[in-house]
């Protein structure tokens, strides 16, 4: 009986790609190049824009309360990051996980990935945003008394005028603290000043928004938020009696108390830049590792900076890691082989590889 | 070497539930499937894995979606999903007491590990293979396994290592997070001790089980 | 559940028969494990199982309320309590009635002194919250949350504070020795279900005859034609009364069970009290808790 040729059916490398990805992705690293025509340990480009949009930019001063900013862009894709703040009272701050020894703070990261439409936050962004909180915690970029204010106080002369008073060393603290030694504004020492003995501290929130992802954001994002940081400036406050409220409450029982409120006023020219741990600070990179079948054996490879749909899903094992200097500061590794069939073994070799690799990126990222 | 204590079949109207102790960390472990999935979970070939943390206190949060990612690694990397195309494993676990050291989640991750495992052994849900994780800390240039509270407040680095294990040996390498600040020579040393480590806990491990299943299994003459 | 099953249930409670052997007024076991902390334990009734966390953190008051602390009960039901919780619209329900039910009971009740939480008028207080999750889902459930909730609350400490200059400076556990809460009353939930033996029509002219059966199992719950929740305290005080629809009951029915439910409700409150006594001791001593160890096997 003739047998029926069978048609062949052509598909765009689009549709293909989305339909098969690990076989779109093995006929291409068959070739010897990648999807996005990069080779296996090519990093994408990496553009970094410092001048921002915050609150103390020279170019754009303006009275919006973003205090540090960058725009990143690696390859197709955008993340745009700003830090916001805002300040508490540190006796508010009672529970164990802010009063451990950790001396090292955070911020508070929101991510945001344009997807087309809107609605309720994805898994994959609030897990980059815990990522980034847990990363940047674990680094030990920022100290918290880096975020401890020392205010000034605004209050009225005797000649019923009006002038702030802020601590003689600057308002940043340097964990040694010399209360009581206040200087005016022009540099002239004050007299005393009735300074509250009450600590605030400042609090810093990241907005992150991610355009056009073409594969795990985390490295942009991180990036994004170091960049960031890295021209964050902190306002000068002070203490404003005129604002100070209290006002008096009656309970069932017929004892009365006192409420009182103050506001620490942040002052909209005079800034500080925040103080970071410099060497603390590193990059991330991540890496897929695909299982090509050659013949009888198979072929492993290491793709650097993965990007594309193909690429992340076809490898099913992941290499994340963060480095610093010489150490590393977070390494977290995906691996199983069985999972979609054609993931593959982490050796060693590769996660040394991988880690020389990531050490070449984060000297090229941390010199732009 | 200190033994996680664990607990198996607890639970009456899941498939399969454990209880786990590191230290003071607890984890209640549940696993029900293969059930029927939500349209939008089905999978043509495979079943999904849906993965539930609730932490000690309040309800869950970022940092729980982050720790459910992290565990559905392990469990992709080892559940029978072929076996099972287009149904659900659910797990639940609830965190009744978390680790007391704050700097991160990694104790309370490697209890839950650990627990997934027991449970989906006492579901009867078809594994490629076993499973056990490791948490180690370097503290003073010394290698910890199973560190105390203050001894992980005290730590330059911590260490989250999974294996699974085929015949007895640790084989292939599921599951790695690291955060500190270490070499790459402290990583390989990390790697190695907890081949060690897993080795000899899987030994006690499947021991119990052994003797567990034999106890299940009714039909014995 | 099949019909067969059905009929053969009710026939059963009908003449007095329960599967698992009860009578009909006779309460599952309750089992009370204490965990390592404060206000840490898993209840378990029969087969059904919840575990409960108290906790406390200062935060500020709410700002009509500047003499009072906060308390809050949460709980909740999911996948691990029964498959069946994964749907959304069955779980909201169940959920909804539970909360409701339980605020009444306890916040309402004033069981927890909230003004005792209170640190500075209007600027500092306890929260208290209590996190209630339904592990094993057998029934009943009204009756097991709340003797949770209360005994966690008599169980809890919070650690001490003392305030310098306006400051709340708070004192390890091991530095001074926490505090328990006040805690006014034991208010305790004891759930009826009612059947019918006849029609609803025969129910509502009076003809059919009503049986009540106390702290029913899942599938005695799925049956039910009534329920009715009393919240009763060892005072011998009504705090709170729910029958929500469901069939009719003769008024001289719920005082008879009021006095059923007394009976529940002191044996109860018994319990708890000994059991939270008992654990108190092995902490004040634990080598009391070896020496029991060792009492045993002689």
């Amino acid at each position: 009986m003739e047998e029926e040729q069978p048609e062949f059916i052509q598909f765009t490398p689009n549709v293909f790609s989305r339909i098969a990805p690990d076989i779109y992705l093995e006929r291409n690293l068959k070739e010897g190049i990648r999807p996005n025509l990069r080779k296996y340990e090519e990093f994408r480009s990496v553009q970094v824009n410092n001048k921002g949009f915050g609150r103390y930019d020279e170019s754009n001063p303006t009275k919006s309360s973003v205090l540090g900013s960058s725009v990143v862009k690696v390859g197709k894709t955008t993340v745009i990051c700003a830090i916001t703040g805002g300040i508490v009272s540190d006796d508010d701050i009672l529970d164990q996980a802010t009063t451990s020894s950790n001396p090292f703070a955070t911020v508070y990261p929101l991510v945001e990935i344009a997807r087309g439409r809107s609605g309720a936050c994805t898994d994959e962004e609030m897990i980059i945003a815990q990522k980034l909180y847990e990363t940047l915690k674990s680094s030990g970029i920022i100290r918290k008394s880096a975020l401890k204010i020392r205010y000034g106080y605004k209050h009225r002369t005797s000649d019923d005028k009006v002038e702030v008073i802020f601590p003689r060393n600057g308002p940043q603290t340097d964990g040694t603290n010399d209360d009581n030694d206040q200087v005016m504004a022009d540099g002239n020492t004050a007299e005393t000043i009735p300074f509250e003995d009450k600590q605030y501290s400042f609090v810093l929130y990241a907005n992150l928004q991610v355009f056009s992802r073409t594969g795990p954001p985390f490295d942009i994002c991180w990036t994004a938020l170091i960049k960031a940081l890295k021209n964050t400036k902190l306002p000068y406050t002070f203490l404003d009696e005129d604002t100070t409220s209290s006002r008096t409450v009656k309970s069932r029982s017929g004892a009365n108390a006192t409420i009182e409120r103050s506001q620490l006023i942040c002052d909209p020219v005079l800034n500080y830049p925040i103080k970071l741990e410099e060497k603390k600070i590193g990059y991330s990179s991540t890496f897929g590792l695909v299982t090509i079948p050659d013949g009888e054996k198979s072929q492993e490879i290491l793709l650097a900076d993965i990007e594309g749909e193909s690429e992340e899903s076809a490898s099913t094992s992941l290499v994340h890691v963060v480095v610093a200097g010489d150490k590393l500061t977070s390494l977290t590794i995906h691996g199983g082989s069985k999972a979609g069939g054609n993931g593959s073994r982490i050796t060693k070799d590769f996660i040394k590889k991988s880690i020389d690799l990531a050490h070449q990126r984060s000297l090229h990222l941390s010199s732009i | 070497m200190v033994l996680p204590e664990y607990q198996t079949s607890l639970l009456n109207k899941v498939d399969g539930s454990s209880t786990i102790s590191i230290g003071e960390v607890k984890v209640i472990c549940s696993v029900t499937g293969p059930i029927e999935a939500k349209p939008r979970q089905e999978l043509p070939t495979q079943c999904a894995i849906e993965v539930n943390i609730r932490p000690e206190v309040g309800v869950g949060s970022t940092r729980e979606k982050n720790m459910e990612d992290k565990l559905r690694v392990v469990l992709n990397g080892t559940i029978n999903k072929f076996q099972y195309p287009r149904q659900l494993i659910q797990v639940h676990l609830h965190i009744i007491s978390k680790s007391q050291a704050t700097e991160n989640n990694l104790k309370d991750l490697h209890a839950c590990i650990n627990g997934a495992y027991l449970a989906l052994i006492d579901a009867n849900i078809s594994l490629l293979s076993s499973f056990l994780s490791t948490y180690a800390v370097i503290n003073d240039d010394r290698l910890i396994f199973n560190p105390t509270s203050e001894q992980i407040q005290s730590s330059i680095s911590h260490h989250l290592v999974c294996f699974d294990i085929k015949s007895g040996r640790a084989d292939e390498l599921l599951f790695v997070d690291s955060v500190g600040e270490f070499t790459e020579g402290e990583l390989m040393t990390v790697l190695d001790q907890s081949i060690e480590e897993i080795e000899s806990m899987n030994k006690i491990v499947r021991k119990t089980i052994t003797e567990k299943v034999s106890r299940d299994y009714i039909w014995k003459y | 559940m099949s019909t067969n099953e059905h009929q053969f249930l009710l026939k059963a409670l009908e003449e007095g028969l329960r599967l698992d052997g009860r009578k009909p007024m006779q309460m599952r076991p309750l089992n009370i494990e204490v965990g390592p902390d404060y206000g840490q334990m898993l209840v378990t009734l029969g087969d059904a199982k919840v575990v409960v966390r108290i906790s406390s953190e200062i935060v500020t008051p709410y700002e009509d309320r500047p003499f009072e602390g906060i308390f809050q009960v949460s709980s909740e039901l999911d996948g691990m309590g029964h498959p069946s919780f994964n749907e959304a619209s069955h779980r909201q329900e169940e959920e909804v009635m539970l909360s409701r039910l339980i605020e009444k009971a306890i916040r309402r009740s004033n069981a927890l002194d909230l003004e005792s939480l209170c640190i500075i008028a209007g600027q500092k207080c306890w929260s208290v919250r209590a996190d209630v999750h339904i592990i094993d889902y057998d029934g009943n459930m009204t009756d097991i949350v709340c003797i949770g909730v209360i005994a966690g609350l008599l169980h809890f400490k919070k650690p001490d504070i003392s305030i310098r200059n306006g400051t709340v400076i708070l004192h390890d556990m091991s530095e001074r020795e926490p505090v328990p809460l006040s805690v006014l009353h034991i208010p305790i939930c004891v759930t009826f279900q009612i059947y019918s033996s006849g029609s609803m029509e025969d129910n509502v002219k009076g003809d059919g005859r009503e049986f009540v059966i106390v702290d029913a199992t899942l599938k005695e719950e799925a049956l039910t034609q009534g329920t009715i929740t009393l919240t009763l305290n060892s005072n011998k005080e009504l705090c709170q009364m729910s029958k929500s629809g469901g069939i009719n009951l003769e008024v001289d029915e719920i005082l008879s069970l009021t006095n059923e439910a007394q009976i529940i409700v002191d044996d109860f409150t018994k319990y708890i009290k000994d059991t939270i006594k008992k654990d108190e001791e092995l902490r004040v001593n634990p080598l009391q808790k070896e020496l029991q160890v060792v009492n045993s096997r002689e």
